[in-house]
């Protein structure tokens, strides 16, 4: 399992894995979200943060996948 | 182009406050847009801490860029020189007035043909009318990418550790992720690339043309070899060369804002259009 990830990893472009790292800090800063979220309402709102959640991954992939077509098209990849 | 961002505000000043606040939201986003513009070329000398030419290098300068600049018909730029590294030159202008930062080290690295020929390329580029719109795209993308510094900084002086510690890194890693996205899309939504015609034109117009792949191929080559980053990504497709690097993983943020071909590709191009130009 963790020898297929490194493969995939690995065929990823230099880009692609930008992209990647990209995604997963947004997706850390959803978490701080819904920490400061649960620290404001002094309780954990299951629907709030699911709702919320959902709204803002739903953003985020589509923001990721536009910006995936728009490198793959305008991107000048680097000479190895 | 630049007020399109205005069109939100203005709607939602229109909806919160009726006929008035709307007008007065164009109005004043119109002002600030065209204060920006204005101001770009100004605030990147000063992002860059560029001054006035001075020493024996000045009337070379001087008389090589208002001789090409006739020859090209285009408005003849204030050189500047900005202390870097890297042997790179760029320019920033808004279509009436262009200044033309040379770093220090181009100066020393480069040779009196090279230099000229590098020269040549920024006159080029002026002519090509793309220089107004890279400037400011690169004040913005630049802007924006310079977040994850503050973002270090930040984690520095919040007690996260010095520098080099692994905590402020990670913490810039994770902010430079976040900006570098929108930073990297605007470039490549608004920049205009004419790298290759400004070769071409940039060649042509130069009694030897094979001294600008000359220079392009040294600068190249001294910047993998010699320099070590530094540089803001959302400013590289104003350069001559291209100096971002992607050797780390902290570096992998780079590699979204290439929009130049490489210079292997690009000094292959200028050999195989040298009989033609000839």
């Amino acid at each position: 399992m963790f020898s297929l990830i490194t493969e995939i990893y690995n065929a990823l472009k230099q880009w692609q894995k930008a992209l990647l790292f990209s995604f997963i800090s947004y997706a850390m800063l959803l978490f701080l979200i819904i920490v400061a979220i649960t620290f404001i309402l002094r309780d954990f709102n299951f629907l709030v943060v699911a709702g919320l959640t959902f709204v803002y991954m739903a953003g985020l992939v589509v923001f990721t996948l536009i910006a995936r077509r728009l490198f793959s098209k305008r991107l000048v990849e680097e000479q190895d | 182009m630049f007020a399109i961002p205005l069109i939100p505000f203005a709607l939602i000043a229109f909806y919160l406050g009726g006929m008035t606040a709307g007008v007065v939201m164009v109005l004043a986003g119109s002002v600030i847009s065209l204060s920006i513009y204005r101001m770009s070329p100004e605030l990147l000398l000063r992002w860059y801490g560029a001054r006035k030419f001075s020493g024996e290098d000045r009337d070379l300068i001087f008389s090589h860029l208002s001789e090409i600049s006739g020859k090209l018909n285009v408005p003849c730029p204030v050189p500047c020189i900005f202390d870097s590294a890297a042997p790179i030159a760029f320019t920033v202008g808004n279509n009436k007035k262009y200044y033309l930062l040379i770093s220090k080290s181009a100066l020393d690295i480069l040779d009196r043909d090279e230099l000229r020929s590098m020269l040549t390329l920024e006159i080029a580029k002026i002519s090509q009318r793309t220089v107004a719109v890279n400037t400011i795209v690169a004040l913005f993308a630049g802007a924006i990418a310079s977040l994850s510094t503050v973002a270090l900084w930040m984690a520095m002086l919040t007690g996260f550790g010095q520098e080099d510690d692994p905590a402020p890194r990670f913490i810039s890693f994770l902010a430079m992720g976040m900006v570098s996205l929108p930073s990297a899309l605007l470039v490549h939504l608004f920049s205009v690339d004419s790298t290759r015609e400004a070769d071409c034109l940039a060649a042509s117009s130069m009694e030897d043309p094979g001294i600008l792949a000359e220079a392009l191929e040294r600068s190249g080559t001294f910047i993998k070899l010699h320099v070590t980053g530094g540089f803001n990504p959302g400013h590289a497709h104003l350069f001559s060369v291209n100096p971002l690097k992607t050797n780390t993983l902290f570096d992998v943020y780079s590699s979204m804002f290439l929009t130049k071909p490489a210079v292997e590709q690009r000094v292959m191009y200028l050999e195989n259009a040298k009989p033609v130009s000839q």
